[in-house]
């Protein structure tokens, strides 16, 4: 079997990403949310910069970070000051939508 | 000698059409769900003019200074100096020529800079072109599509159809789907739209449609059962 077959018929694998990534048991998080409205807003910016304007914790604030980045919705651009991050275009898709006045809340 | 002419003519428009059909390629990376769409932008066009005015002018330069590539046939040497003037062009606009430390921070300067500026002027444009039309046809698509039911089975039905994904993208959409899972503060129908463009970006309109209304009521909320009617109510 080739490689292509192999991906092709592989979607094992993709819901084994999806359960790893879920977690059923977890209290469910708005951080990502505050995260990225609040990147929609300005852009890039220095993650310092931001975890002061987000007011989340610093584990969830790296945590959410850490999540939007593998999932392609962030990018963050590493510097001496400790990095700076905006949206990626599928990021700023995700924000528009959440800003959708069908959000709860 | 209306023949030669016509190749030296040819020649030019060949030089303009391979510039163009390479910065195209790069336009269509990008696209991949709906390539033409992008191309079909007034940015797109710009740009790719641009890269077909640069191998035109690579092609003058080289002309102008007479390199034949050690090539003696004038035919031959003519079609190496195409060749040469609509791939080097690209490799010239592309490359840095030098870089400044601000901040710490090392920074290339060179026509590229000007090319990534022109692709996100593309990235923009084709974004509001498509925006309108893709929401509707999300919203349209996972109307009667319940989150729950759908995280799952939905995108593992649509890699099934698909034959080449490449197995980091699946990866990112799982973590995508795990985030949205996570998240609170959402509605439902938004989490669904959402789970909708994901898909969108990576399998096309076409086979989402396909896929949602191949797996039907499997994907839809279960109904709201009526109330129970109490004696005595009007």
């Amino acid at each position: 079997m080739d490689n292509n077959a192999q991906q092709s018929d592989d979607f094992g694998a993709f819901l084994e990403s999806v359960q790893r990534a879920v977690k059923p048991g977890e209290v469910g998080s708005t951080g990502n949310i505050k995260i990225m409205n609040m990147l929609a807003k300005l852009g890039e910016v220095d993650m310092a910069q931001l975890v002061a304007m987000v007011e989340l914790p610093w584990s969830d604030f790296t945590t959410g970070i850490e999540s939007l980045k593998s999932a392609g919705l962030v990018i963050v651009n590493e510097t001496t000051q400790g990095g700076k991050v905006q949206l990626t275009s599928d990021g700023q898709r995700w924000a528009s939508a959440l800003s959708s006045p069908n959000k709860e809340g | 000698m209306p023949e030669a002419y016509l190749q030296y003519y040819l020649q030019w428009l060949v030089v303009a059409a391979l510039g163009a059909i390479i910065s195209s390629a790069e336009i269509i990376s990008r696209y991949r769900d709906e390539p033409d769409n992008a191309l079909r932008t007034w940015p797109s066009a710009f740009y790719m003019l641009l890269n077909a005015l640069a191998s035109v002018v690579a092609l003058a330069a080289i002309r102008a200074f007479g390199w034949n590539f050690g090539i003696t046939d004038p035919t031959a040497a003519g079609w190496v100096q195409v060749a040469v003037a609509g791939i080097g062009a690209m490799a010239v606009l592309r490359a840095s020529l030098f870089s400044v430390t601000i901040d710490n921070e090392t920074i290339p300067i060179g026509f590229g800079r000007f090319l990534d500026v022109l692709l996100v002027s593309v990235d923009r444009a084709v974004d509001r072109k498509r925006a309108e039309e893709r929401g509707k046809a999300v919203s349209e698509i996972m109307k009667n599509v319940s989150f729950d039911k759908a995280y799952q089975a939905l995108p593992a039905y649509c890699l099934s159809l698909l034959q080449n994904l490449p197995q980091a993208d699946q990866d990112q959409l799982g973590k995508k789907i795990g985030l949205l899972f996570n998240t609170t503060g959402i509605s439902p129908r938004v989490k669904s739209l959402l789970l909708g463009l994901a898909l969108l970006n990576l399998v096309g309109e076409s086979v989402l449609k396909a896929a949602v209304q191949n797996l039907g009521k499997d994907l839809e909320a279960d109904p709201v059962p009526p109330l129970p009617l109490t004696p005595g109510a009007p």
